[in-house]
């Protein structure tokens, strides 16, 4: 068995009762953040695999009654200062490697630009070229991990379906549910 | 010398860590399984801390996990930031 850590989102902020009935559905492995935001559930999850471990921490939250899993939190998106932070440099450190004034080019470029010009980068992309050029070093604070591309595969599948569960689950219209129910079930 | 009231040694050291970065910490234990909360003052969100939680080194580093997602070094995230 392994441990694999993964983030689900929730429908709707915890209360100080569906908390208690958290722990009490198995989700003492588990870190639960709520507030004016969201909730976000952090697992760290000993399972036989990335998938059985998702199904199984699903299952838990959705005991309790009201609280819905809508998806799967993506950690991929990474600013200047997250990919500074992960790999335990400064933020000029990383803004020089990505303009390519140091650590030899190449680094890869942004993924989207914000309206209000922020700069948002693909970890997937970053934490290879960290690792070939030897930047990679313990983080200072925690341990942040990237998922092989198998875990990845997974992670982005558990999303897609639990976001149609989400859909279809909130539409209000039965024949189309129902159509769109017999289509998902012919995969 | 901690002055918190977690049985886990590990658990205190994080929680000690979420003050020292400017975390409000709760102690709200004597109500079932949750010792207390790590709260952003920030952004208003909280991490609930489980009394007894499954594993005490996992729920230290969720802790501090939790602290970095919430580090909002704002000044550093302007939108005019020239790359």
């Amino acid at each position: 068995m392994s441990s694999y850590e993964f983030s689900l989102m929730l429908n709707r902020e915890v209360t100080d009762g569906e908390m208690e009935a958290l722990f009490e559905a198995g989700c003492d492995d588990a870190a639960v953040e709520t507030g004016p935001l969201g909730t976000l559930i952090e697992f760290d999850r000993e399972a036989p695999s990335l998938a059985t471990a998702i199904a199984a921490a699903v299952r838990d939250v959705e005991k309790v009654p009201g609280l819905r899993v809508v998806g799967l939190a993506c950690d991929n998106m990474v600013t200047l200062l997250d990919i500074a932070k992960r790999a335990g440099v400064t933020r000029e450190a990383a803004r020089l490697w990505a303009t390519g004034q140091r650590g030899g080019g190449g680094f890869p470029p942004p993924v989207i630009l914000t309206t209000g010009g922020e700069r948002i980068w693909d970890w997937e992309q970053v934490g290879p070229w960290l690792l070939q050029h030897g930047k990679q070093q313990p983080p200072v604070r925690c341990d942040i991990y990237w998922s092989d591309s198998a875990d990845l595969r997974v992670l982005y599948t558990a999303n897609c379906v639990l976001r149609a569960r989400e859909a279809l689950r909130r539409e209000p219209d039965d024949d189309v549910r129902k159509e769109l129910e017999r289509l998902l079930e012919d995969a | 010398m901690t002055r918190w009231s977690h049985s886990k040694k590990q658990v205190r050291d994080a929680l000690d860590e979420a003050v020292t970065a400017g975390f409000e910490v709760g102690d709200t234990s004597g109500h079932g399984h949750s010792w207390g909360y790590v709260r952003c003052t920030a952004d208003k969100q909280r991490m609930q801390v489980w009394s007894t939680p499954r594993d005490a080194d996992t729920h230290a580093n969720q802790i501090r996990r939790f602290l970095l997602r919430h580090s909002h070094p704002d000044e550093e995230r302007g939108p005019h930031e020239q790359l």
